[in-house]
């Protein structure tokens, strides 16, 4: 129950990362380059989040098995 | 094969006929000889392949077509949107030679050596593969649907910038880190090890990336007022 938790977060995180990542090519094609690059970065740490949320389910996991 | 196939017909082929069709003047008998080197190369990488042929002399074989004749690579191949798509097509494939070349090298430095419960069946192993895929497409959705004819430096900033992402989050971070964990028994030792040492998993990392990217999500939606 509680690594399905954590793998729906990740879940949302990483779809919160890709629409930012998709708001910053927006901006970009736009010539707005400051905004742009803000987005790619909170795109990058909404990303890097849910990927140690997911490491954190595979520690979980790992930790069940032992 | 295919890899190397597609390749091969995405940037020497397609290019040349290309070329041939519409640009004047049209490339010289002779050149056609020169880019059949890069062709006989990749057949007989496909037939023995040894690292040093398939990532070594393979893609140095196209350097002499591409300081004769350069245009393969110019604007009149590479322009507009179906511009942005071969580009992309020729990358993925060009991608998928090295990876299938490489893997197929760790693939027999590794099989002596491995035990039956590490064999490859897990889901995972295409994880580094499609989330690049993913975050490229997300970046190339916007520059799909622009209008014909708009000023193209932003669209090609986004182009390479979605490009260094979509590598960056797939093959560091997804692959690197979370798929390496799954499959490689010497990562799942070394986080073991860092679990033993620190007693708990540490949650540093996700909560200041989630920190960072809510202070800069607000300070975002502040300046622009879109999200």
């Amino acid at each position: 129950m509680k690594r399905a938790l954590i793998w729906t977060m990740a879940f949302v995180l990483m779809i919160a990362g890709l629409w930012f990542f998709y708001l910053s090519s927006e901006f970009l094609r736009d010539n707005a380059y400051l905004g742009g690059i803000l987005h790619v970065f909170v795109g990058l740490a909404t990303t890097r989040s849910s990927v140690e949320l997911a490491r954190l389910a595979v520690a979980l996991r790992m930790e069940g098995q032992r | 094969m295919a890899a190397g196939a597609c390749l091969e017909l995405l940037f020497v082929v397609l290019p040349l006929t290309h070329l041939g069709q519409w640009a004047s003047p049209p490339p010289a008998p002779w050149i056609y000889g020169v880019a059949a080197v890069p062709l006989v190369l990749t057949c007989a990488a496909i037939v023995n392949p040894i690292p040093r042929l398939t990532v070594g002399l393979v893609p140095l074989s196209h350097l002499p077509l591409l300081m004769i004749e350069p245009r393969i690579t110019g604007p009149l191949v590479y322009a507009g949107t179906t511009g942005i798509w071969s580009w992309t097509l020729t990358l993925a494939a060009a991608f998928a030679w090295v990876w299938c070349a490489l893997s197929h090298h760790r693939g027999d430095r590794e099989r002596s050596d491995r035990s039956d419960d590490d064999s490859p069946t897990n889901p995972l192993v295409w994880s580094p593969v499609v989330m690049a895929v993913l975050v490229w497409l997300v970046f190339l959705a916007p520059l799909v649907t622009a209008s014909r004819g708009a000023e193209s430096t932003g669209a090609v900033t986004a182009a390479l910038m979605g490009l260094v992402v979509s590598l960056w989050v797939g093959f560091r971070w997804v692959g690197g880190e979370l798929a390496e964990l799954e499959m490689d028994p010497r990562a799942r030792r070394r986080l073991r090890t860092q679990v033993l040492l620190r007693r708990r998993f540490s949650p540093q990392v996700f909560w200041s990336s989630l920190a960072v990217s809510l202070a800069l999500g607000i300070a975002t939606s502040v300046v622009y007022g879109a999200v």
